[in-house]
């Protein structure tokens, strides 16, 4: 048996790691930042975002990482130029100028090559970003347009483009920094200062700057420089599969920022299960017994009765169910008798978090509560606790009750009829066992397997909660989390969360699969 | 013995077959199993009145749109375009089977319905404006301008004289309420039966001020009628047909936009379905068929994407297509987003695996029976296996499949509608129901009843459908 546990334990890694790069190159269909940010972020927002999550990193190897550093080649002015392929910002070549307090020009030239009549620049990039940086602190970021030559102004037959003018004061350097934020490429010559006003005495000549002039700072990406076969392990899938084997959630989430991932989590998890667990329970014993009822009356009225009122129930929009539920249950009560039995919207935490009573404690004076002090005032909260329940989660339960009922009972009628139909019932029968020793001795017990499958299929699908019900009731589950998430654009929380739901789906299959071999020895032999 | 000859063997008897299909249909088990099931034929019934519903409308927009508009004012092609569905017919939240709607809604649709007049009235040509003055059906009086002016100002006096009436009776209610809270808290059994007498004749005040009210309504009412005549004849029909099962809370007709929200259903459960059925059948098929690795990897695929709950790829996928910024391909500039297509990949990506994986049960299991074994010791090759033998006995799954995904897809609609990343710019069942949340809260159900009951029908009849199909090809199936 432990053979076959294993084997089916090692099934299940590949398929979870597709999961993971399913779900990971899903999101990356568009573009994470953009769509959180909008559509004009400035540079550094946009960078900052970016590398705070890893987003630079390629997913999964990169391919194209040839001519991903910087590269001296001949041409232009002074003979040679650097040019870079694409990147993402973390490369630079920078110019420092020391020079007397002032306003100056910073202008900036890139190769071109005539073809034909036409001059074209030797990038191919749309946007290149420069840095200038004034004051030693301020940055100002601007960028040029390198699928053009530099045509700004043209001084001895070499175009330039305008980068703007900075304020420099006493003893601050002037600091130019060409990015090589581009998905194309970026090429650089020289760069060009032209004093506009300078503060004291006669300001200095023009000059031009080479890329091999001194204290040419020429920055490679830090991770580029193993080349290819670094992109290989160090990538944004094995950063993610490694935060999941881990459980470290501890990435900050982006539309709630004092928020990590992780606590999100771990504060919608008890709401979620605090409806979705007692909608399985009810469902799976409600509707096992009406499908016991209902085979062993087959063909009957009340079979049929059953049968139909399942297929009239499963025929109307879980919405519906939810929208006249609660006006029903909560709304209407409210109206026309002034009763509030059913909270209509939000949720008050029905029990408590380890974490909350230790605070609890902690506000009370105690310096540091121990384990069983804590333990005690957590147990001594929940009568409390569970007395809220029925007043927020008891109408959205019976409105998942009634929802999944139609389903369950139809499916576990067909796997009693088709117990029914065996061998073994007849032979019960024939030495005389009562109808209800057959129902509860012989078929039940053999029936356990598809229920067991059932069961279990359900539960990821509980923890994600009934995301309908959570939004409509206001009870901050995951489903409703993840919904937020989704409408705010929160990438890490929607990842995490779905990484986390395909993990417990894997989770309970492997579960599944051994409690198949616990309920019925054939499996294993297989 | 060589393929070819089987091959031709086989051929030559079915194409003796071919000639009687219907006729060898008509005589299969399955056919009739399933037309005994007197539940399954009306439900497949009820099915071809809801699809040819959608191809009475489709057809109707392909026709205006290949005729480039000069359809557009026959009579189905008009009654079936969007704007129909779409455009204001009358007050708003008016209750079904000309049920009156509350004094304060028909204050606030008189008042809508007039200042419309007005304002057309100071254009430059009043005569052609008030011309495009038109409610469905229901437009203003053919008479000249002064006349119309002066029906305007009697309608408006008497909307004076209504709100006058409703300040009083509303005073009145409020002393009413006042009077009860008294006698509620009044602490002397004399001070609580003053109270209560007062509450006594404040009620019957309030009932009288009631009666006058409706009864200043209904003068107002022909005031308004005599500027907005109500349209005769077949028009009158047709009008009161638009206002049979009320108006949303923009006086949209919920039944037009009932009937036009057949088409999108139908639309979204077709296109998924088939789109399903089709990648989840050749799939299933080949993996149950070929085995080794090809199997492997296609049920590693749908082991992956079956891990990740329904719902969550439901929306993760609808959200990603709904932010990327894609151009529909043929069309002028039609994004993505706007149109049904992200919904069509979200229950493409979802649905397929339940087919695929009954498919390739069926196919393992079929491969290793008898007749096929003889077969391919007969020679057959894996293909002409495949098409003779596999296909035809697999396809039931692929007809279950398909009304199942129906069923889903249609119902999934619902749902992403609700989360605002479904059916957008026109209506649809799942758009009515998510608009009807608020209307429910003021004990107003027509909407969300007539999208209810237009999607019960369709659902339970594809429910009971696929049922009767399941029993009829499937002897194991649980009857």
């Amino acid at each position: 048996m432990w053979a076959y546990v294993l084997r089916r334990i090692l099934y299940n890694i590949p398929v979870y790691m597709g999961v993971i790069l399913f779900l990971m190159i899903l999101l990356r269909l568009t573009d994470p930042v953009t769509a959180y940010l909008g559509k004009f972020p400035t540079y550094d927002q946009y960078n900052t975002k970016r590398s705070d999550f890893g987003l630079d990193r390629p997913l999964l190897g990169d391919w194209q990482l040839g001519g991903r550093t910087w590269e001296t080649r001949e041409g232009g002015l002074g003979g040679d130029y650097l040019a870079k392929g694409r990147g993402t910002g973390k490369a630079h070549v920078q110019w420092t100028f020391d020079l007397p307090a002032g306003t100056y020009k910073v202008q900036a030239t890139w190769p071109t090559v005539q073809d034909g009549d036409v001059a074209r620049s030797v990038g191919e990039s749309g946007l290149v970003w420069v840095r200038l940086i004034e004051d030693g602190i301020a940055l100002r970021t601007v960028s040029m347009d390198q699928t053009r030559p530099p045509r700004s102004v043209e001084i001895d037959g070499v175009g330039w483009a305008d980068l703007g003018n900075v304020d420099l004061s006493t003893g601050d350097p002037l600091v130019v920094r060409i990015l090589d934020d581009s998905s194309t490429g970026v090429v650089i010559d020289a760069v060009r200062i032209e004093p506009v006003r300078v503060a004291e005495g006669e300001p200095p000549e023009p000059f031009i700057a080479d890329t091999d002039a001194t204290g040419v700072e020429i920055v490679d990406d830090p991770w580029t420089v193993g080349g290819w076969g670094r992109s290989l392990w160090d990538n944004q899938y094995f950063a993610a599969l490694g935060r999941i084997v881990t459980l470290r959630f501890d990435q900050r989430s982006w539309s709630v920022e004092s928020q990590s991932v992780g606590q999100i989590i771990a504060t919608s998890i008890v709401p979620s299960l605090s409806v979705t667990l007692p909608v399985l329970i009810l469902t799976t014993l409600i509707s096992t017994s009406l499908g016991l009822l209902a085979s062993f009356n087959r063909g009957k009225p009340l079979d049929r009765g059953v049968m139909f009122l399942a297929v009239l129930g499963m025929s109307i929009s879980y919405l519906v169910y939810v929208i006249v539920g609660q006006y029903f249950g909560a709304q209407w009560p409210r109206l026309a008798f002034d009763w509030d039995i059913f909270s209509t919207f939000g949720y008050e935490p029905v029990l408590p978090l380890w974490s909350q009573v230790e605070q609890g404690l902690i506000d009370e004076g105690l310096e540091e509560p121990g384990f069983f002090r804590v333990l005690l005032s957590w147990f001594a909260s929940v009568p409390g606790a569970i007395s809220k329940w029925p007043y927020y989660c008891l109408l959205p339960v019976m409105i998942g009750v009634i929802v999944a009922m139609g389903y369950d009972t139809r499916f576990y009628r067909a796997v009693m009829v088709e117990e029914c139909n065996k061998d073994y019932i007849r032979t019960a029968r024939a030495k005389g066992a009562s109808n209800r020793r057959v129902m509860y001795r012989h078929m039940l017990r053999n029936a356990l397997i598809p229920i067991i499958t059932r069961v279990m299929i359900s539960l990821p699908f509980i923890i994600m909660g009934s995301l309908l019900v959570e939004i409509y009731f206001g009870i901050p589950g995951m489903g409703q989390q993840l919904f937020t998430a989704i409408t705010n654009k929160d990438f890490p929380v929607v990842e995490a969360i779905t990484a986390l739901l395909a993990a417990l789906f894997i989770i309970t299959n492997i579960l599944t699969d051994v409690l198949y071999a616990v309920v019925d020895p054939r499996v294993t032999l297989k | 013995m060589s393929g070819s000859l089987l091959d031709r063997k086989i051929e030559g008897e079915l194409a003796e077959g071919k000639v009687g299909w219907l006729k060898s249909l008509r005589r299969s088990r399955a056919y009739r199993t399933f037309m005994r099931d007197k539940a399954a034929v009306v439900a497949l019934c009820v099915i071809a009145v809801y699809i040819s519903m959608a191809l009475i409308i489709v057809g109707a927009q392909i026709a205006n749109k290949v005729s480039g508009g000069r359809l557009s004012d026959t009579f189905i092609v008009k009654e079936f375009s969007l704007e129909r569905a779409t455009e204001r017919v009358g007050p708003d939240s008016l209750p079904g089977f000309f049920e009156r709607a509350d004094p304060d809604k028909r204050l606030e649709h008189a008042d809508y319905m007039l200042a419309q007049v007005e304002r057309e009235l100071e254009r430059d040509d009043p005569v052609a404006a008030l011309e495009a003055v038109q409610f469905a059906e229901l437009g203003v009086v053919d008479a000249p301008i002064e006349e119309i002016e002066t029906r305007l100002n009697d309608a408006y006096d008497q909307l004076d004289e209504v709100d006058i009436v409703y300040e009083d009776y509303e005073l009145l209610l409020d002393d009413l309420a006042d009077a009860r809270a008294d006698a509620r808290e009044a602490t002397t059994q004399a001070d609580r039966e003053a109270a209560r007498q007062r509450a006594d004749t404040l009620r019957a005040d309030a009932d009288a001020a009631y009666d006058a009210l409706l009864a200043e309504i209904a003068t107002l009412d022909e005031r308004v009628d005599a500027v907005f005549p109500d349209p005769t004849g077949f028009a009158g029909f047709m009008y009161d047909m638009r206002l049979v099962l009320g108006t949303d809370s923009q006086g949209r007709s919920i039944l037009w936009r009932a009937v036009y929200s057949i088409r999108v259903a139908t639309q979204v459960g077709l296109v998924s379905a088939i789109i399903a059925v089709i990648v989840g059948a050749f799939l299933g098929a080949t993996a149950g068929f070929f085995g080794g690795w090809v199997d492997h990897s296609i049920v590693w695929l749908y082991s992956t994407l079956s891990s990740v709950p329904y719902i969550v790829l439901l929306t993760v996928v609808a959200f990603v297509f709904g932010s990327m910024e894609l151009t529909v391909p043929f069309t002028d500039g039609i994004k993505v987003h706007q149109t049904l297509i992200p919904m069509y990949v979200a229950f493409g990506v979802t649905f397929w695996i339940a087919p695929c994986r009954q498919i390739r049960g069926e196919a393992l299991k079929i491969r290793s029976l008898d007749y096929v074994q003889s077969a391919t010791a007969l020679g057959a090759g894996r293909f002409y296996i495949l098409r003779k033998h596999i296909i035809p006995n697999v396809l039931f799954l692929v007809f279950i499949n398909f009304s199942l995904i129906f069923i889903g897809a249609i119902k999934s609609e619902v749902i992403l509608s609700f989360l605002g990343i479904g059916v957008q710019g026109q209506p649809s069942w799942g758009v009515m129901i998510s608009e009807s949340r608020s209307e429910v809260l003021n004990q107003f159900f027509w909407q969300i009843g007539t999208a209810t009951a237009f999607m019960f029908g369709l659902v339970l009849a594809f429910n009971v459908f696929s049922d009767a199909l399941q029993d009829a090809f499937d002897p194991k199936h649980a009857r």
